[in-house]
């Protein structure tokens, strides 16, 4: 659990700060597009309201959309992990176990001297 | 056996070869059970173990019940003297700190790669104690 968490507290500051700095490079960007030419003629006709929108909200919406999605594309493509705490419904499964798994269970009784390890989590 | 839909095809695969890798570098058998015991995870364990049969006595099974919560290792009484229980306590509190973090194949694969490592790559000779000495 403490893992997951631990992840996401770290993740959604960056996605913030990342938006937050897109959006900032965009503005600086957009501003010499208002400055006059050397004659000192204001030749720029100014931005229609649309454009205005579409540049200053539309693209990075649009930007923070896609990087949004390009995160959360590996999740939704891999099946749901497993969460401790969850039921487990799946059939078992044994690698490297005998043939026929019924059969070689049905009389199976433990054997003296063997070691090894128990664990929860 | 079927597969269900716990693990996908690469995830199975690559448990499969962890456990194929880890049997052919020591020369014990390793085999990995996913699913829930019947009754106690540990006497459930053992009679896996045993249903291992002739590869039983250098034989080490790996007992993973997810909806329990519980990890079981059972070593054979020649795999024992290769891999000992303090080895198999380690490889058990790697393992389990990756399933709380719900990385199940992760989990499998390092918990298989620190026991062989453990066990040596020296082969086992069945019947010749010693191979339990050197490595």
């Amino acid at each position: 659990m403490s893992f997951r968490q631990g992840r996401a507290q770290r993740r959604w500051p960056a996605a913030y700060a990342l938006s937050l700095g897109m959006i900032a490079v965009l503005l600086l960007l957009a501003t010499p597009a208002a400055a006059a030419d050397d004659s000192g003629e204001v030749t720029d006709t100014g931005l229609t309201v649309t454009h205005g929108w579409l540049l200053y909200v539309g693209i990075p919406v649009a930007l923070f959309a896609v990087i949004a999605l390009l995160a959360a594309l590996p999740r939704l493509i891999h099946r749901p992990r497993y969460r401790p705490g969850r039921p487990w419904p799946h059939d078992p499964l044994w690698f490297a176990g005998p043939e026929e798994p019924d059969a070689a269970l049905a009389g199976a009784r433990p054997l003296p001297g063997t070691g090894g390890a128990s664990g929860d989590w | 056996m079927a597969t269900g839909e716990a693990f996908t095809e690469g995830q199975v695969r690559e448990i499969g070869r962890a456990v194929a890798t880890a049997s052919d570098e020591t020369g014990l058998y390793f085999s990995v059970f996913v699913g829930s015991p019947d009754g106690s995870a540990r006497d459930y364990a053992e009679r896996l173990h045993t249903a291992l049969g002739g590869h039983a006595a250098y034989g080490v099974i790996v007992l993973v019940a997810p909806g329990e919560r519980a990890l079981e290792i059972v070593t054979g009484p020649d795999a024992s003297l290769r891999l000992s229980d303090r080895a198999c306590a380690f490889a058990v509190l790697s393992m389990c700190s990756a399933f709380v973090g719900g990385d199940l194949v992760g989990g499998i694969v390092t918990g298989l790669r620190m026991m062989a490592e453990a066990a040596g790559r020296r082969r086992a000779i069945p019947g010749a104690e010693l191979t339990a000495v050197d490595r």
